[in-house]
């Protein structure tokens, strides 16, 4: 992959190759028997619930209710990416909540409302990351302390903002978003009234992301970065801008996640998303990001939160109790990480 | 260091791929198990003779606003065991202050095709979408406690304490307890409808039978222990001849005695509470406080499931149930 391994005698080369190519053999069968293995899964699974489980309808719901971790997760997955972390995520969907709400109150025209509601939703978000992310690129103060630190403000700005009480939404089209649903013809195939608007912005997300993390310059700065930040900035890679895109970014990936929620309830709370920002760290780390930085994937993470929705969804299904889904939960992340973590020595040894 | 992230991505990217193949598999597998389960109900039905309701037992999710507070969990006992004289199976889920977690458990309970929904909302008025959803998925929804207040879904019933009456019996402990004479302060919450209701009973009742006592100040204090002291403190300077204090819930009154306590004034201003919680039940034992109205959060989970039941059978339960609320003055 780097220049200098071209220069490498060829024989070596052509080993390497071959064991690259070993590699690819056993990840193909490795990916084969998981495939498997989750197909069991999963029929058991359908099985215990009566089939309840694998309906269409309710496949849909776990992606409805993991889009908000999702596309929280995404931001976060870029900002564990360069070894920091956002813990404020949480607490700016319901600053961001509450301002879209109080905009929506104060504009009663449809489309005006939606428009202001949501430029006001997502550059809150953006300048709220910008403040998250400005200290720690320029007096180098760590993330966990900025973060935290606009944790607390953004929640008692929004408990500031509304008095302590929810404020209600009633402009349709903002609610749609969170409440809607687009493709009826796709859905009447499987006698659902289509795909739900919320899934399909956490595609885009997801894809987008994936996207900019994989296949371009920006993408591969934030891994260069995380992985050795020092060499990054002596290699010319603009390591202030990158890091401060990066909380911004997942600042406005909360506003948008917070649009949908905020849909979704009709409501903007100030009470909303307590405890998100360790919902969607979770989602990150199950998904195979380390948190040490330089490594990690959006794939991983959607993976992650779709795993985290799915055992809340088959623990409600099982009627499975509420304090020990908790257990379940903490549990199921030790593992998965562990796993990952004894893979990835396995593979290097 | 590049090497096995590249590899991570990419095997993480056919685990993904291989997750959606199986996700699209499970969505026509399971298309197929609908209708078999489908057909095997109607197998049932066409044995029996009898509507499928009476033949196969009827199943209510439940998702209260606080599993860890003793209120509901007594509230939970409640349900249970009407449930199991009617041979009901019931399903409990915290919501834990969150209604974007409680709706997503109301989501599951369609999923899973319960039969009725009771719901203590998180949020009043965001409870909305969620009944919402019940409703179009043709599921009765009931509320135990805390009524919705949003503009849309439709609740059969309300089965909640009667706050009204509550504030009835606290009047009625602080005005014997000071043989109809006096000057009182109320610390108050008044953002909150049920407290709203208690201090509106309690007036009237007040009004009725005991005109000689006197409401100098109804002061807010948000409910909360520390603040209720504060409060009491101020009041106390501020009025050195108070003779009695109502406090809307337990943690108002239990602040109050805290602060009377320090001014050396135990039993020289009588203190009403409400919700006889264990701690307000032993200072009323030990003669700190007067008395409190008692609310029976059983008997609400109770009826919640006797108004299913009237549901089931055909009958149409009133829309508002409330509960008669007790009165506790010590053992």
């Amino acid at each position: 992959m780097t220049a200098g391994e071209s220069v490498a005698a060829q024989a070596v080369e052509t080993q390497t190759q071959k064991a690259a190519a070993k590699k690819q053999r056993a990840a193909l069968l490795r990916t084969v028997g998981l495939f498997i293995f989750l197909v069991i899964v999963l029929a058991v699974l359908n099985r215990a619930t009566h089939g309840n489980f694998l309906a269409p309808g309710n496949v849909l719901n776990v992606l409805r209710q993991i889009a908000v971790n999702a596309i929280i997760a995404v931001g976060q997955t870029l900002v564990i990416i360069t070894a920091g972390i956002d813990l404020s995520v949480g607490s700016l969907i319901a600053l961001t909540g509450v301002l879209m709400a109080g905009t929506l109150a104060s504009h009663p025209s449809v489309a005006v409302g939606l428009l202001l509601a949501v430029l006001v939703g997502l550059s809150a978000g953006g300048f709220a990351g910008f403040i998250n992310g400005l200290p720690v690129v320029r007096f180098g103060l760590p993330p966990f302390i900025t973060t935290l630190a606009m944790m607390l403000m953004a929640r008692g700005l929004a408990f500031m903002y509304t008095n302590g009480q929810p404020i209600e939404i009633d402009n349709h089209a903002f609610n749609s978003i969170g409440n809607g649903f687009m493709f009826p013809s796709l859905g009447h195939l499987i006698g659902i009234p289509g795909i739900p608007t919320q899934i399909l912005v956490m595609l885009a997300v997801v894809l987008v992301g994936g996207y900019v993390l994989t296949q371009t310059r920006f993408g591969r700065y934030v891994y260069a970065i995380g992985g050795n930040e020092e060499a990054a900035r002596l290699s010319g890679i603009n390591v202030f801008g990158v890091k401060l895109s990066v909380y911004i970014i997942a600042g406005a990936l909360a506003g948008l996640s917070s649009l949908l929620l905020a849909g979704h309830l009709n409501s903007g709370s100030p009470q909303s998303g307590v405890g998100y920002e360790l919902q969607s760290i979770a989602a990150v780390v199950v998904g195979g990001t380390s948190l040490m930085g330089g490594r990690g994937s959006i794939s991983g993470t959607f993976i992650g939160a779709l795993l985290i929705g799915m055992l809340y969804n088959l623990m409600n299904l099982l009627s499975i109790q509420s304090y020990a889904q908790e257990v379940v939960l903490g549990a199921v992340i030790l593992i998965a990480v562990l796993l990952d973590q004894l893979r990835r020595q396995y593979l290097t040894t | 260091m590049r090497r096995p992230s590249v590899h991570a991505v990419r095997s993480a990217w056919l685990a993904s791929i291989a997750c959606a193949v199986v996700l699209a598999g499970g969505l026509t597998a399971c298309s197929k198990s609908q209708n078999t389960s489908e057909t095997s109900s109607n197998v049932s039905n066409t044995q029996s003779g009898a509507p499928a309701a009476s033949s196969a037992p009827k199943t209510i999710g439940v998702s209260l606003l606080d599993l860890e507070a003793q209120f509901y969990q007594t509230m939970e006992q409640g349900m249970k065991d009407q449930a199991a004289t009617y041979g009901y199976t019931i399903a409990f889920q915290d919501a834990n202050h969150d209604q974007a977690k409680q709706t997503s458990q109301v989501e599951d309970f369609i999923s899973r095709r319960v039969d009725a929904i009771i719901l203590s909302p998180a949020d009043s008025k965001a409870v909305g979408p969620a009944i919402v959803e019940a409703n179009n998925a043709h599921i009765p929804v009931f509320t135990a406690d805390i009524a919705s207040t949003a503009s849309v879904g439709s609740v059969v019933s309300h089965v909640a304490s009667d706050n009204v009456q509550g504030g009835k019996v606290a009047a009625d402990l602080l005005g014997n307890a000071l043989h109809g004479q006096g000057t009182i302060a109320i610390i108050d919450e008044p953002e909150v409808t049920s407290v709203q209701d208690r201090v509106r009973g309690f007036k009237q009742e007040l009004g009725a039978k005991f005109p000689s006592i006197a409401i100098v100040t109804d002061q807010p204090a948000g409910g909360s222990r520390k603040k209720a002291s504060d409060v009491m403190d101020n009041l106390m300077q501020q009025f050195p001849n108070l003779s009695g204090v109502f406090g809307i819930n337990d943690d108002s009154a239990l602040g109050a005695l805290a602060a009377i306590r320090s001014a050396g004034k135990v039993g020289k201003i009588k203190i009403v509470g409400y919700d006889a919680t264990p701690e307000a039940k032993k200072a009323i034992d030990s003669g700190a406080m007067v008395g409190d109205p008692e609310q029976h959060p059983d008997q609400i989970g109770k009826l919640t499931i006797d108004q299913i039941h009237v549901y089931f059978s055909g009958g149409s339960p009133p829309p508002k149930l409330p509960v008669t609320v007790g009165s506790y003055s010590g053992k």
